[in-house]
């Protein structure tokens, strides 16, 4: 078999494979009863985040879900006993590989990246096999396998790979109009046939991997044994830190210490047999987990190492069960093995690397009293007879004398736009402001424990819950209220900061917040991009491989109804900061507000630190990023390039930054044009439903 | 593999830290000498950085574990055979020359000799480049220099062979060539002393469950190390001060007076978070604001101090 050298870390070893396998499709990436305050969420992962947020409160809440999620969706692609890959990347802890050992999934564990790719091939031939026929999930460790880079060898013989996995399996399918089927039904012996799947595995496993060994020259036994023939004292560790205690090992040989580490290479189904086998003859080893179950005296790896140990009833070995960190380096590989050979007072279950007592939090900035940012930079008046806002606002350079929310040393990007936008939006917003972030570069720059920029009361939560979070907050404060339990004058606002695609998988949260109306507001900072990952392409990226043009999010919000919705540009604070207003007169009387937020990144534009102010200009000018409002249904243009005469061609936005000039070439012609008209489309668009009172 | 060897160390991995900040690619330098040193040399090499996400003007190392032997180990090099110093500025922490071996190497970029260069080992071999200068002359970055500096002072890295890979030729060759070694420096026995970074907080005396009372504590930080080149300087003279600099200033670095006669007044600038992104200089209109060259010192005499309030 041919092979080549390459130089690849582990996400790219397994797009490699991918490549040799040539699948035909690669995706990446929810009531209840009255008496009480209901709110029906959009899905069970709504309601638990609604009552995350409402505990938050400070209240007691009750939660009825049956948990449909991730988990049940891995279940049930098992027990349907489809085929496939997954490429599991472990993150800090090893918690979502130990919620996956109840997926029903084969479990391959790949601790490094030669071992992602030739794993990745095994992967499919072991899944597709006629006695099995069961997902199958590749786990490395984030970070470490998954982003350093190593040598590796890749199969350069694709008709050979193609042999080896043969044809997929013939089978039922979904797009055979000649035999329609009934998919997804599960019973006990639905069940109980997924079982015997992986009692087949158990035989087969090991012939896969034994003729992909004989491909590549790769070991991979089902259990990976290091000096462990003549061992007293072991270690069992997963992945990467199995590899670290390894040179750890041969270190203590050489003092002549009798010590191995065993690492499986497969845990669904678990190597029972080979466990029990490989400790037959061990005094005392010590199993590390990433992971705790909490309240289970051990971590999952010990528990079922014990379990396999006890139908030997011969076998004396002491098992110790210890818990560590992301961070198992060699000094506490050595501690392990310190710890099995001096076992007599040690505890059966611990943790291991934690620390006592660390250093108190720098004590910060002192307490915002309420009357230094409530200032009245912004009068907001009702007219009456149209009902319309109008806003007056002081000047910005009386505005420097409010109090900022947030503090400075936060370790943004330097000229990122998200802290000009609070900056702005912080100079307008009174009276107590509670914050919500969806992860993001948002999140990061400004919570490195024990240190935060933040002068107010601050939640992170995953984008799939950040709006649920903070309507349960803001329900539990109108009750709270009610109950005559925080005075009235307490005077709250709800805000949710979101960006860097946020409103992706944040989406189905933010509608049902919206759909449900709950007083608060939602800003996102549109800077284009997923950059708190590295500047990956979201649905707000412009001509992203993912939506051709871009997720027009405001006019979605406008058609939940809401009583205010707005975009903005950070680049041009006069307009944002009346309808931060706005927003906030609504909010408090209405209910919910979307505001969409031009932000500068220059780090994913390409830009010079500097240039904000250009290039946000020139991308309100070509009408890529138009400003408007739609207060209560109408919508109205708050800038009109065409009115001022400052209408600029689309290409004139793009040439300024790097990451779009290459479309001002001519090959791009096509690509330009079409985007053009499309973006020139949606103005016209805004124009007709600014200019007509019932659009 | 080899048959011959080519790491001073057969049996050992040679390990190489890059001490940088994000945006001097130094983690495209690292990935250039590592996978070389396995496409063409047939080395085994691991090469990894230490920052999870990507912002400019964070600190970032890079690591290379290069061996004959197969690398097993994904921890960051705590004691490395070689340190090369992206930004002068990072000497000013005793960080960058931690672990550095008593028989290793040092390659900074400058022009001065920080005072912490005397806690290096005197057998240290140190070699310094201005590679800013050079740089700057040949309008490029600074990356191709110390790639050229690098390749010149490693006798397995094969400086012809780096040459047509590197970013930029001219400024590689003149890496290779242009750097002085000093001596009489380092006055350490040993080798200087490991850092691990220990984590802040405590299980003891943590509020539970992450829960953190603090009030805007970053404001202890200092940013100015951010800095790579220029400052924003006010002539308070043009100013007039209309507040825009303080609207888009995404570091709150303005300074104000307090209000006066129904009125307030810029006053200056706090460097400690300035980041030089220069936004308010792009904004300014009546050209109070423009940017210069920082030099050492400026910050300090040039700017005012943010009141904690």
């Amino acid at each position: 078999m041919s092979k080549r050298t390459e130089f690849l870390n582990g996400t790219e070893a397994a797009a490699r494979a991918a490549q040799e396998v040539n699948y035909h499709i690669l995706g990446y990436f929810p009531t209840q009863s009255p008496q009480f305050n209901m709110i029906a969420g959009e899905s069970d992962q709504a309601t638990a985040a609604i009552n995350y947020g409402a505990s938050l409160g400070g209240g007691r809440v009750f939660n009825i879900t049956t948990m449909s999620g991730m988990l049940e969706t891995l279940q049930l692609q098992a027990h349907s006993r489809q085929a496939m890959v997954l490429n599991l990347i472990s993150r800090e802890d090893h918690a979502n590989l130990y919620a996956a050992f109840h997926s029903g999934w084969i479990i391959l564990l790949a601790r490094d990246p030669q071992a992602v790719y030739d794993l990745n091939l095994a992967a499919v031939k072991i899944g597709e096999h006629a006695d099995i026929r069961l997902p199958v999930i590749i786990c490395y460790d984030g970070y470490f396998t998954s982003e350093q880079k190593h040598r590796l060898e890749i199969l350069d013989d694709h008709p050979l790979i193609q042999s080896f996995l043969g044809e997929p399996p013939h089978t039922f399918t979904a797009l055979d109009p000649l035999n329609p089927v009934t998919f997804g039904i599960e019973t006990i012996n639905i069940h109980k046939q997924h079982a015997l799947a992986m009692d087949a595995a158990r035989k087969v496993i090991p012939e896969v991997l034994s003729t992909i060994t004989r491909l590549t020259g790769h070991a991979y036994p089902i259990l990976d044994a290091y000096c462990m023939s003549d061992a007293e004292y072991a270690v069992v560790l997963l992945n990467t830190a199995a590899e670290t205690a390894k040179d750890v090992v041969d270190q203590l040989r050489e003092q002549g210490q009798k010590v191995g580490v065993l690492s499986p290479n497969l845990i669904r189904p678990f190597p029972t047999d080979a466990f029990r086998d490989a400790l037959k003859n061990i005094k005392v080893c010590v199993i590390g987990d990433r992971a705790d179950v909490y309240g289970a005296d051990g971590g999952n790896l010990s528990l079922e190492i014990r379990a396999a140990l006890q139908q030997d009833p011969e076998n004396n070995t002491v098992v110790l069960s210890r818990i560590y960190g992301k961070k198992f380096q060699e000094r506490d590989a050595k501690a392990f093995f310190k710890l099995a050979q001096n076992s007599q007072d040690a505890l059966a279950f611990d943790y291991h690397g934690t620390r006592k007592k660390g250093h108190h939090a720098s004590k910060g900035m002192p307490l915002i009293e309420t009357k230094a940012v409530s200032r009245n930079m912004a009068t907001v008046s009702q007219n009456p007879n149209t009902g319309k806002l109008r806003v007056e606002l002081e000047p910005l350079w009386a505005m420097a004398d409010v109090t900022s929310r947030i503090a400075p040393g936060h370790g943004a990007c330097p000229g990122c736009g998200i802290f000009s936008m609070l900056h702005q939006i912080y100079s307008i917003l009174e009276g107590n402001l509670v914050v919500l972030f969806q992860s993001g570069c948002g999140v990061m720059v400004t919570t490195d424990y024990p240190k935060t920029s933040h002068r107010i009361t601050y939640i992170h939560n995953q984008h799939p819950n950040g709006a649920a979070t903070l309507s349960g907050l803001v329900e539990m404060y109108y009750e709270k209220v009610k109950r005559g339990e925080l005075p009235e004058l307490s005077d709250f606002t709800f805000l949710m900061i979101t960006g860097d695609g946020g409103m992706d998988m944040g989406m189905g949260s933010a509608i049902g917040a919206a759909h449900r109306n709950h007083r608060m507001i939602i800003l996102e900072y549109d800077n284009q991009g997923k950059m708190e990952s590295r500047g990956q392409d979201s649905y707000s990226t412009p001509m992203s491989q993912y939506t051709p043009y871009v997720k027009d999010t405001a006019q979605i919000f406008a058609a939940c109804h809401l009583p205010y919705v707005f975009t903005a540009s950070e680049g041009f604070s006069e307009d944002l900061m009346r309808k931060v207003a706005k927003a906030q007169w609504y909010a408090k009387r209405e209910g919910l507000v979307y505001g969409k937020i031009m932000s500068f990144c220059p780090l994913y534009w390409q830009t010079p630190d500097s240039v904000a102010q250009s290039v946000m200009q020139a991308a309100l000018d070509c009408t890529f990023f138009p400003l408007y409002e739609v207060e209560n249904g109408k919508t109205t243009l708050t800038y009109d390039p065409d009115v001022l005469g400052t209408r600029l061609p689309i290409a004139s936005w793009l040439k300024r930054m790097g990451k779009t000039k290459p479309l001002l070439k001519t090959q791009n012609a096509d690509i330009l044009t079409s985007f053009e008209t499309e973006v020139d489309r949606r103005w016209k668009r805004l124009k007709a439903m600014h200019e007509h009172e019932e659009l | 593999m080899n048959e011959h060897t080519i790491l001073p160390d057969p049996q050992k991995s040679f390990g190489i830290r890059f001490e940088s900040i994000v945006g001097l690619k130094a983690d495209a330098v690292a990935e250039l000498v590592a996978s070389t040193a396995v496409l063409r040399l047939d080395l085994n090499a691991v090469q990894f950085s230490s920052n999870g996400i990507h912002r400019k003007g964070e600190k970032q190392r890079s690591f290379i574990r290069l061996s004959e032997i197969p690398i097993r180990s994904t921890a960051p090099i705590i004691s490395p055979d070689v340190i090369v110093v992206f930004h002068n500025a990072l000497l000013k922490n005793p960080a960058a020359i931690a672990g550095l071996k008593a028989d290793g190497i040092l390659i900074y970029n400058g022009t001065d000799i920080p005072s912490l260069l005397s806690q290096i080992p005197k057998t240290v071999k140190l070699i310094r480049i201005d590679a800013h200068g050079i740089a700057l002359k040949e309008k490029t970055t600074v990356d191709a220099v110390l790639l050229g500096t690098l390749t010149a002072t490693l006798p397995f890295l094969d400086t012809a062979m780096f040459q047509s890979l590197a970013p930029h030729e001219k400024a590689f060759q003149r890496g290779a060539t242009e750097f002085e070694i000093l001596t009489n420096i380092g006055t350490r026995t040993e080798d200087v002393p490991i850092q691990r970074h220990r984590t802040m907080s405590g299980y003891q005396n943590s509020l539970i469950g992450g829960m953190l009372p603090a009030i805007g504590n970053t404001i202890v930080n200092n940013l100015s190390g951010v800095r790579t080149q220029w400052i924003p300087i006010l002539d308070i003279e043009k100013c007039v001060h209309c507040g825009i600099c303080d609207m888009i200033c995404p570091d709150f670095c303005f300074v104000w007076t307090p209000i006066e006669n129904n009125h307030i007044y810029l006053k200056g600038i706090d460097y400690t978070y300035c980041k030089a992104c220069l936004r308010c200089v792009e904004s300014c209109a009546t050209g109070a604001l423009r940017r210069k060259a920082e030099s050492p010192g400026m910050a300090e005499t040039l700017g005012v101090k943010r009141n904690v309030i």
